[in-house]
């Protein structure tokens, strides 16, 4: 049994109903049986105590059962550790979100706005400079090959800038060179942002956003299976999805590398674990430290955590669930209606794309992580364990 | 080492983290090495203490080190004081902020606000009169020569307002005598208004703005090398940019004002020193009084720290910062995010273009000042002096 960063308390104790708490164990196995995913593994923490942690189901078809230290693919929630990281440098004068990443990026600086004009794209200048800020809020006009169709996601998609066997560098010199879907600070766009983020991350510390994370991140808050590859070591602990369909007609790699890859991805790249997602999502929960280890101060969190999208800017993409902003690495709970699911103001969480959720609620100082490998009932499992976990407080 | 009147405490009893705080000494060096400036200096109180003040790098290139009673120009932290010396005839019955300007000011009972109509220009009349209050947010329809190239801020620019050859009333007549950039009310304009402020403060009281200040503000206060001027008996004090080129490109002459000068300006004339300006910052952060003296009501403060811009007002202007609004002589802060830098709702502030700042957040009981002269890099400095104060808070 892997080890976590927080001691246990009886749930009763931190203002769960224990009967419903316990329910959501017998509901996931019901899921397990239904054949929506080989297995899960969650954890519920309130009040820096655990309240509930449990296993369900096999780590993949046929195979032993779930376990606390299985290795999962997080892909996007790679994305608020990367923004975490790239607010550390913030906070030591390093780096400010004003910033154009033109700075850092020159080849941003002569980037293109794709405009739709009939059957022609046109190509418009940039009204501004896409800014740090733009990028950890997904303003920045980029946008992924695989969330949609327009003449801009389908160059992005032929492009393959997420090119494995290229560099970070690389592959964000790639992206510079195609057109913006829409002008900086405009739309909110979910976007390959993250992986340019990454990018400066590595430019301002001078290292590998591998071994920045490392560095930074993995080693001082004890995250020893978080990584992007997975060690042959390991390889018998990572939990598998009953099909990768989803994810290949996504263009992404079904396999994770068992060796660092030359392409170390800031929008989705890394492997976790519920105990290591646990760790981060402590320090988050606890206004960013943990043990006695500093990451951020609890007022870069709280900035984190707040919405950054002006009124002005268009929020009806369907990742951005109605009811919620965007701050700088997390979406961000503005209205207690309107979303798929019961939560409170403040919330801030991110998924990944085969499953894995986490969130933190700072108003019921609560904090939930998912990890489950299901590409196609990952937006079904995130919003049936939240109204479990939902209908389980007192 | 002075005491400028405030006590000290160590830090961590004021809720701050201590390494954190001494973290922005280090950075700032660092920062002052790549001369970004010749030295900055800096001051951060909570709960009515002083938890940080540090002086970095020299008063001027090649100079002595940069001291606690180093002069600066604030240009634009002039009109916080201008705007309190206005709340002070108010709180006296001597002025409402509804006044009509033209009460004071004849002359701008005739001002027309200039409209761009294809090749031509025409002028309308004010739909409504400019209003005292108007002039505090700037929302009078006033505009700089130098914030912009539309049309009625070429004729600013080009009429010669504020060159110091002539008197604050000449100045203020000339003024009258341009289109106004809006219709009073329409826009925040970031602008004169606080020179004609200056220059109604002089009528109500019938002394120059200067001679106002010092009876009002600075003598009871103990703000002494706060003036219009340095003398010349100061003149080993004073605090430079990199290079007199630094002002000489924007046009501003590098030569030091070393006696009272014809043009007394509200919107930008002061110099001052950290010390000075901390003691009229404990004044607001305090509710109005300092060391048993009373300058304003607690009312009084709050509500020139309160938004005064109504919803219709057009808030796009680039010196306005997102998710802020501005109340009587400050800039206020409305949300957590959105904005370039972690802060409380409430916060207000303003900076000067030499690259001076204060900020005074009711919430944490907090107020902090950083003053350098460097206008190359004054957003670089603000933005990085919040950061790393937010990161220091506990």
């Amino acid at each position: 049994m892997s080890s976590f960063a927080l001691p246990y308390a009886p749930s009763e104790t931190l203002g769960f109903i224990p009967e419903r708490l316990e329910r959501i164990t017998a509901i996931m196995a019901r899921q397990v049986e239904e054949k929506k995913a080989p297995g899960v593994s969650m954890l519920i923490a309130r009040h820096g105590h655990i309240a509930y942690r449990q296993s369900v189901g096999a780590l993949r078809p046929g195979g032993p059962p779930m376990s606390d230290d299985a290795i999962f693919r997080i892909y996007s929630m790679t994305k608020p550790i990367v923004s975490v990281a790239a607010m550390m440098l913030v906070e030591e004068g390093r780096l400010v979100i004003t910033d154009p990443v033109a700075k850092y990026i020159p080849a941003f600086a002569h980037t293109k706005v794709g405009v739709v004009n009939g059957d022609k794209l046109d190509l418009a200048p940039l009204k501004r400079p896409i800014t740090v800020q733009d990028l950890m809020r997904h303003t920045s006009g980029l946008t992924y090959g695989f969330t949609g169709a327009s003449p801009v996601q389908k160059l992005v998609k032929a492009a393959n800038v997420a090119d494995a066997n290229r560099t970070a560098a690389e592959n964000v010199e790639a992206m510079a060179a195609l057109p913006l879907m829409h002008q900086p600070g405009e739309v909110w766009e979910y976007s390959l942002s993250t992986d340019v983020l990454g990018r400066i991350v590595e430019i301002v510390e001078g290292a590998s956003l591998g071994e920045v994370l490392q560095n930074r991140l993995f080693d001082p808050l004890g995250m020893i299976d978080t990584a992007f590859y997975t060690p042959e070591s390991k390889l018998d602990r990572r939990a598998d999805p009953f099909s990768f369909d989803v994810m290949i007609a996504a263009g992404a790699d079904a396999r994770a590398s068992t060796s660092p890859p030359k392409f170390e991805s800031g929008g989705g790249g890394l492997l976790s674990t519920l105990a290591d997602y646990t760790s981060f999502a402590a320090m988050l929960s606890f206004g960013g430290a943990i043990n006695g280890i500093r990451i951020l101060s609890p007022r870069t969190l709280a900035f984190m955590s707040s919405d950054h999208l002006d009124a002005s800017v268009r929020r009806g993409h369907y990742l951005l669930w109605p009811g919620h902003g965007f701050g700088l690495g997390f979406a961000v709970r503005t209205d207690l209606g309107q979303a798929p699911t019961a939560g409170s103001v403040g919330e801030f969480f991110w998924g990944g794309m085969m499953g894995t959720a986490f969130w933190v609620s700072p108003r019921d100082s609560l904090f939930a992580v998912l990890m489950v490998q299901t590409p196609e009932n990952r937006e079904y499992f995130r919003v049936l364990y939240r109204n479990l976990i939902s209908t389980a407080l007192a | 080492m002075s005491s400028f009147g405030l006590s000290y405490a160590p830090s961590e009893t004021l809720g701050f983290i201590p390494e954190r705080l001494a973290r922005l000494t280090a950075i700032m060096a660092r920062k002052v090495g790549e001369k970004k400036a010749a030295g900055v200096s800096m001051l951060i109180a909570r709960h009515g203490r002083v938890a940080y003040r540090e002086s970095v790098g020299a008063l001027r290139p090649g100079g002595p080190a940069m001291t606690d009673d180093a002069i600066f120009r604030i240009y634009s932290m002039t009109k916080p004081i201008v705007s309190v010396a206005a709340m002070m005839l108010v709180e006296e019955g001597r002025l409402l902020i509804t006044d009509p300007v033209s009460k004071f000011i004849p002359a701008f009972e005739n001002t027309k606000v200039g409209v761009v109509n294809g090749d031509k220009f025409d002028l309308a009349p004010l739909k409504r009169p400019i209003t005292v209050q108007d002039l505090m947010r700037h929302t009078s329809g006033l505009t700089y020569g130098y914030t912009g190239a539309s049309k009625v801020q070429t004729l600013v620019a080009d009429s010669g307002v504020g060159s110091q050859k002539r008197t604050l009333a000449e100045d203020v007549e000339a003024l009258a005598a341009l289109p106004l950039m809006h219709q009073p009310g329409e826009v925040w304009e970031y602008s004169l208004s606080t020179d004609v402020l200056g220059r109604v403060v002089e009528i109500v009281e019938g002394a120059k703005l200067g001679e106002v200040l010092s009876a009002r503000i600075f003598e009871p206060l103990g703000m002494d090398d706060t003036a219009f001027f340095i003398p010349p008996s100061k003149l080993p004090r004073e605090a430079t940019p990199m290079s007199p080129q630094v002002y000489i490109k924007f046009g501003v002459d590098p030569n030091p004002i070393t006696e009272p000068p014809r043009f007394e300006s509200g919107g930008g004339g002061l110099l001052s020193t950290i010390r000075d300006y901390a003691r009229f910052a404990a004044m607001l952060s305090s509710g109005g009084e300092l060391d048993g003296v009373r300058i304003l009501g607690p009312r009084t403060i709050r509500f020139m720290a309160s938004d005064n811009l109504g919803s219709h007002v057009d808030r796009s202007h680039a010196l306005l910062a997102p998710g802020h609004g501005f109340g009587l002589g400050f800039c206020v802060r409305l949300q957590y995010g959105l904005a370039t830098t972690p802060g409380s709702v409430g916060d207000y502030f303003w900076g000067g273009w030499a690259g001076t700042t204060f900020r005074v957040s009711p919430q944490d009981s907090l107020f902090a000042i950083f003053m350098t002269q460097a206008p190359d890099n004054r957003e670089h400095f603000f933005w990085t002096f919040s950061n790393l104060l937010n990161a220091a808070i506990l």
